[in-house]
């Protein structure tokens, strides 16, 4: 008995993407994992080698899942590929198709071996410390080859505003693949992507007159965006008169974490953008008032956050954001003496906490609308030049600018300078890596 | 600056958080699986494929959520060490 074979396309493309969104949930765990892990107070040496051991971690088990189902998308997107053409071939209808590929040898495309390379970047005050591009040149089992450059990139904020301090650190992974025929296409690529890098940093180095090389476009880029804040509320010395006309102090403190993940996924040509997964944690800390050392008031609490977004793209409304959630807080009021309580207690209370952010870019300077419209439409040489010209105007992110000339890229006059490059290579199979 | 040393109640809540991660990812890993087998694609190719993903999906899935589970149970370690300092 013999049944009959075929595939429909669409399935297989519509799974393919559903493979790449799975691809950056995966990133964007990363990045949440390591948002949620820096927010929380904990300082010394445990924490460090704690939170570096996270990223050593990742880097041996979620990239590679993620680069796994990224090839396993790109095999798929060839299956739908081939069923077209098949389709087309027998002048049929792509759903009414019938495969002839049959070869038996659709097994998901692996890596075997690839090199990496890294970029580290620094200056500003403290704003880009953190970035740094890498390249890895990956052998696939079916004797391609492909590069994949990840960006990535930290910019510090921080505000006061009355009584509470805030900071935040805004994250983003950017992951563009290129596809490649050999390996020496491949190093070819993989150094023009470091040339761009460079030059973009340092427009003054002499790499500079190679910032246009021509580059292909890429095959796929996944953006990852994440938000790690914290903000520390205190109200220090504040004076209280009780009934009886005494005065005692107050200090309270109550600290909050957020980490909000956030994947968009671009598809050069369809320019296709989903929101991927966001994600939120929250830590209420404890908040205590003492007066004279007896009369107190005591508070803890735990956020319960659920976040809800929606992308569209309609050119002006990038995203938009909805946090919403309920924070359940415990807490006494009385005269704690002895070890006993004395007083009223009051009854859980439940606050409700609404927050909404939308990026809009309608009224942003033409200059940023281009870039824009330029990264969704995978418009990569457009992309750098609108880039290059924002950067030559100077971009103010809250009260950090951005600032670049011929000869440097600055932030807050801070110069960044190229540091340094790093060269390994993984063999999968045996475990050897050099350096 | 802040003091050496761990918020205790944030990193119990870190440590949910970060195992709750592990969940999440083998539900996707199930799921994928589950969403690969609905495709509408049959023949020796799709055979191959779904054999080859559901076995190579499992084990850096595993491998993952293996390291996840570990950091986690490190964390909590830390916190019931950070408890017992706090209590001498």
């Amino acid at each position: 008995m013999s049944r009959e074979i075929g595939a429909d396309p669409d399935a297989l493309k519509a799974f393919a993407q559903r493979l790449h969104q799975a691809a950056s949930e995966v990133d964007g765990m990363y990045v949440n994992i390591r948002g949620t892990l820096h927010a929380f107070e904990w300082i010394g040496p445990d924490a460090d080698a704690i939170r570096s051991e996270w990223d050593t971690s990742a880097r041996r088990t979620l990239v590679p899942l993620a680069a796994y189902l990224r090839s396993a998308a790109a095999h798929m997107a060839f299956e739908a590929g081939q069923q077209i053409s098949v389709s087309q071939g027998n002048g049929a209808g792509p759903r009414t198709a019938r495969a002839s590929t049959g070869s038996g040898d659709s097994k998901p495309v692996t890596v075997v071996k690839y090199w990496d390379k890294s970029v580290d970047l620094s200056g500003g005050e403290v704003v880009v410390g953190g970035t740094s591009a890498e390249f890895r040149i990956e052998q696939l089992s079916n004797g391609k080859f492909q590069v994949v450059e990840t960006f990535k990139g930290d910019a510090g904020v921080g505000a006061k505003l009355g009584f509470a301090d805030g900071s935040g650190t805004a994250v983003i992974t950017a992951t563009s693949t290129y596809g490649a025929s050999s390996l020496k296409n491949a190093q070819q690529i993989q150094r023009a992507l470091e040339i761009r890098t460079v030059a973009a940093v340092n427009p003054g180095s002499e790499s500079a007159a190679m910032f246009f090389t021509r580059l292909p476009e890429p095959e796929s880029i996944s953006v990852v965006s994440g938000v790690e804040g914290s903000i520390a509320a205190g109200t220090p010395g504040i004076l209280l008169t009780s009934s009886k006309g005494a005065y005692g102090s107050s200090a309270a403190d109550a600290s909050a974490t957020v980490d909000i993940v956030g994947g968009v996924t671009m598809t050069p040509g369809h320019a296709t953008v989903e929101t991927v997964s966001f994600g939120i944690a929250a830590g209420i800390g404890a908040a205590e008032t003492m007066l004279g050392g007896a009369f107190g008031q005591s508070a803890a609490g735990e956020g319960n956050l659920s976040v809800e977004t929606t992308v569209t793209m309609d050119g002006t409304h990038v995203a938009s954001v909805s946090v919403d959630g309920t924070l359940d807080a415990t807490g006494s009021t009385g005269l704690d003496f002895a070890g006993m309580h004395f007083g009223p207690t009051p009854p859980n209370d439940s606050i409700a906490v609404a927050f909404q952010a939308d990026i809009n870019v309608a009224n942003a300077p033409p200059e940023i609308q281009q870039l824009v419209l330029d990264l969704q439409a995978g418009n990569g040489q457009q992309a750098e030049a609108a880039l290059k010209q924002l950067l030559a105007h100077g971009v103010q992110v809250n009260y950090q600018v951005y600032e670049g000339d011929s000869s440097s890229l600055r932030v807050d006059a801070g110069p960044v300078e190229f540091k340094g490059v790093g060269s390994t290579m993984h063999q999968i199979r045996s475990g050897q890596v050099t350096v | 600056m802040g003091m050496e040393g761990m918020d205790v109640e944030s990193g119990q809540l870190t440590a949910r958080h970060i195992a709750n991660k592990g969940d999440v990812l083998a539900d996707l890993s199930a799921s994928l699986t589950s969403e690969l087998h609905q495709v509408q694609w049959v023949g020796p190719d799709r055979d191959v494929f779904v054999d080859q993903f559901t076995v190579d999906i499992a084990a850096t899935v595993h491998a993952a959520v293996t390291e996840i589970a570990r950091i986690a149970h490190e964390l909590n370690d830390r916190i019931i060490r950070q408890q017992a300092v706090s209590n001498e």
